[in-house]
């Protein structure tokens, strides 16, 4: 898969030239080169693909032709860790961190890691979606559930995660080991997921349970979910990020995709600027190009994955997710909330039940 | 003004930030005690489920950074930032389960912060637990900060304002003032005209004591010049008569004629010293007076009479005094001693060899000098002429300058007393002066 991922990289940026591809240890690395000189360079730790990433990296070094820009690939959790402790030892460390895991973007804003920045564009985003001028949302992707529509046409119909629950109790077991869902105790994401849902509803135990019961497959990330999907392995996949599930359904007429009439929790991608920035000017233009129309339009069609924007038009947008949308979106707050999961005893304790739930010890 | 406006501003600073942390405080205290009540004991010890909604109650507009602790009785951190500053010490003694606010500064930046005791018991331990919630200044600054600027505007609009309305009061209400400086300094020195402006009531009092001054200035200033034309015209005549004596005396080759020239001279030039002597006196009689004290015009008739005696002597009169040993007057000392002078010199001139001058006081309400003389007396119908200065009675046989009753006219009425003529008993001339009564024109 890392190398698939590599051999597009190359294609995509060979055109252009400026490709740089390294892979050092736990990280992809990739570099482009500025085309202008003098030239300054923009360190960015990321969660997000390359090949999905790309467009917008290459859009905005076509704007700012003297800007470097090192790309590392990571996960959330290095991020976190990497950014904090290299802060912490006084290390250069990244100029701008974008990360999924929308808690521990937080919690280093909390704990004081992150820069200010503001500008037009950050004065445009919802008072949800940026939390002191520090940590700014630049992404709207529903959690939503995609199923194999060409197996099981009648899972069109199952809308809402009571539906999922009363599916999987009385309909005689067909989806047993055959529903997929994030594991939350490997994965970031499925934490923030299952934890948000947990907030919205005490049902979500109920609907945990009976996922156990079914004795669900877990996995780590979207893609996989996906594939088990798309595959046939599994039937159905709960709390799955919308915009893949989006890209993979345009190519895939056998997958089907419901937003939960219930509700539909919301996530964004955080960018961040670690205090400790060496050059937060060409992070903060890099945030500006994010939430600008061209970016968010980039976001949207280019990378799907779903602009924040509400004056953009296309398939994968807020302003399209709100049309389809049968219930109320619920977007992730940013703000002290975000913490709360991410406190030791709260997280050991939502484990354990959860881990009840799946009865498995 | 400056001065005064910081220090209010300082003061309702410390004020309105009291005031806000007073607001934010019961916030803290309520996601405390939301933590503390989802605080157990179990197996592995002391137990917390931090509910979503003790920390989500604190996201602010301000967006102000939380933080928390919590530790076990034994003071280890249970869950949460392990550093969080602790509260001063001992604070908990008194009361252990009352919330605690303190400010600390946390990540390099000033908290708020709310230390909050539970007790806890279970198998493994007993004891107060601590829960400490702290939150940044953000909210905190922004409440006080406009609620100083709200009361800023304030203080500023009324202290403009009130600066406003004291200058349009001070300078609408002093205009008349200026206008009065400015008219009395077109003035010309010598223009004593009263003051007829109109000015505030407030300032009546200082125009007609201006007015009453200028009358006083106007009347002074009237008197000097009426003295000066007199005396100049006055003191022409003896030496126009002096220039004809020395001129003939000069022209003179007998020594004998020469001697009885200068002898001539000599009268002249006494009897001009005399005039001299006599408008001074009458110059300091209508000088406006001040500071009259209590005089005793029994005892200074008495002196006075002594000391003109042998002058009366060596004229034949017989000069005595009769009446009261003491009566006190309101007045000048100097000017009542220059008035009996000129009494008894004007009784010495006039009557015949042999003839009686008798001074007299009463004392009582209203003392009164008279001096009593049985010379030829003056005609009733001319008694209102010998009050005229320079004026001499036709057919007046000794030399005199006419000074002497006008002189005494002038000081009794410097001394609100009343001058008066009548027949004497003993045939000649009565000079009644008859005083005010001495406390009334003191005061």
């Amino acid at each position: 898969m890392l190398k698939n991922r590599c051999h597009n990289m190359r294609w995509l940026f060979g055109l252009i030239g400026t490709l740089v591809l390294t892979t050092s240890t736990g990280s992809e690395l990739v570099t482009l080169k500025a085309t202008h000189e003098p030239s300054q360079s923009l360190v960015i730790y990321s969660s997000t693909d390359t090949d999905r990433m790309g467009y917008l990296l290459q859009a905005f070094q076509h704007q700012h032709p003297d800007v470097r820009i090192d790309y590392h690939l990571m996960d959330t959790q290095d991020i976190y860790h990497r950014a904090s402790s290299e802060m912490d030892s006084q290390a250069p460390t990244a100029d701008l961190l974008l990360s999924s895991a929308m808690d521990l973007q937080i919690k280093l804003v909390n704990d004081g890691y992150g820069a200010s920045h503001q500008s037009p564009q950050t004065d445009n985003l919802p008072v949800w979606a940026n939390w002191r001028n520090q940590a700014f949302g630049f992404t709207y992707e529903p959690a939503v559930m995609i199923y194999n529509k060409a197996l099981v046409p009648e899972l069109a119909e199952v809308t809402t995660r009571f539906d999922l629950a009363r599916s999987l109790t009385f309909d005689v077991g067909y989806l047993r080991k055959r529903i997929v869902t994030y594991d939350p105790q490997h994965s970031g994401l499925g934490y923030l997921f299952g934890t948000h849902d947990a907030i919205q509803s005490e049902d979500f135990w109920y609907l945990a349970r009976s996922l156990g019961d079914m004795e669900v497959i877990l996995e780590t990330s979207s893609a996989a979910m996906i594939d088990k999907v798309a595959s046939g392995e599994a039937l159905i996949a709960y709390n799955v990020l919308g915009s893949y599930a989006r890209a993979r359904a345009n190519e895939n007429p056998d997958l089907g995709i419901t937003i939960p009439r219930d509700y539909c929790l919301v996530m964004s991608r955080i960018a961040v600027i670690p205090q400790a920035a060496q050059n937060p000017k060409a992070a903060g233009a890099f945030i500006d190009f994010l939430l600008s129309q061209e970016g968010q339009k980039l976001i949207a069609n280019a990378a799907s994955l779903y602009s924040l924007r509400n004056d953009i038009q296309g398939e994968a947008t807020a302003a399209r997710l709100r049309q389809e949308a049968r219930g109320p979106l619920i977007p992730i707050h940013l703000g002290p909330g975000l913490l709360v999961y991410l406190d030791k005893l709260k997280r050991q304790d939502f484990l354990a039940r959860w881990r009840r739930a799946m009865a498995r010890e | 003004m400056a001065l005064v406006f910081s220090a209010n501003l300082i003061s309702s600073y410390y004020g309105n930030r009291e005031a806000a942390d007073s607001a934010y405080d019961r916030l803290l205290l309520a996601s405390a005690s939301a933590i503390a009540e989802r605080m157990a004991v179990r197996e592995k010890g002391l137990w917390v489920d931090i509910p979503y909604a003790a920390l989500n109650m604190l996201a602010s507009t301000a967006q102000d950074r939380v933080f928390y602790g919590i530790s076990a009785p034994d003071g280890t951190v249970v869950t949460g930032y392990e550093d969080l500053p602790s509260p001063p010490s001992s604070a908990h003694v008194v009361n252990p389960s009352k919330p605690l606010f303190y400010d600390a500064v946390y990540k390099g930046a000033p908290v708020r912060v709310v230390s909050l005791r539970a007790f806890v018991i279970g198998n493994t331990l007993s004891g107060f637990a601590s829960i400490r919630v702290a939150q940044t200044r953000g909210e905190r600054e922004a409440l006080a900060l406009s609620l100083l600027k709200q009361s800023a505007i304030w203080t500023l609009v009324i202290a403009v304002s009130g600066g406003i309305a004291v200058w349009l009061g001070i300078s609408r209400g002093l205009r008349p003032l200026d206008r009065l400086g400015e008219a009395l300094g077109r003035r010309s020195p010598d223009d004593v005209r009263p003051v007829l402006h109109d000015v505030p009531a407030e300032f009546k009092p200082l125009v007609a004591a201006i007015n009453s001054m200028l009358m006083r200035i106007d009347d002074g200033i009237s008197a000097m010049r009426r003295f000066i034309s007199d005396a100049s015209h006055q003191l022409k005549t003896p030496l126009a008569g002096l220039q004809v004596q020395t001129e003939m005396a000069l022209r003179e080759k007998d020594p004998d004629n020469i001697l009885d020239s200068l002898d001539k001279i000599n009268v002249s030039v006494k009897r001009t010293g005399r005039l001299a002597k006599q408008l001074l006196s009458h110059a300091r009689a209508v000088e406006p007076s001040r500071g009259f004290k209590g005089v005793d015009l029994a005892r200074m008739a008495r002196e006075t009479v002594s000391l003109m005696t042998p002058q009366a002597l060596s004229r034949g009169i017989d000069l005595g005094y009769e009446g009261v040993d003491t009566a006190i007057v309101s007045g000048d000392a100097t000017l009542l001693g220059e008035m009996i002078m000129n009494l008894i010199d004007n009784a010495l001139r006039y009557p015949p060899r042999g003839a009686l001058v008798t001074l007299t006081v009463t004392s009582g309400e209203n003392p009164v000098l008279t001096v009593d003389d049985s010379g030829p007396g003056i005609p009733p119908d001319n008694r209102k002429e010998v009050f005229e200065r320079f004026v001499r009675l036709q057919d007046t046989p000794q030399e005199g300058c006419g000074l002497g009753l006008a002189i005494v006219q002038e000081i009794g009425t410097a001394h609100h007393a009343r001058v008066s003529l009548e027949d004497s008993p003993s045939g000649g001339l009565r000079v009644l002066i008859e005083f005010p009564h001495a406390e009334k024109s003191v005061s």
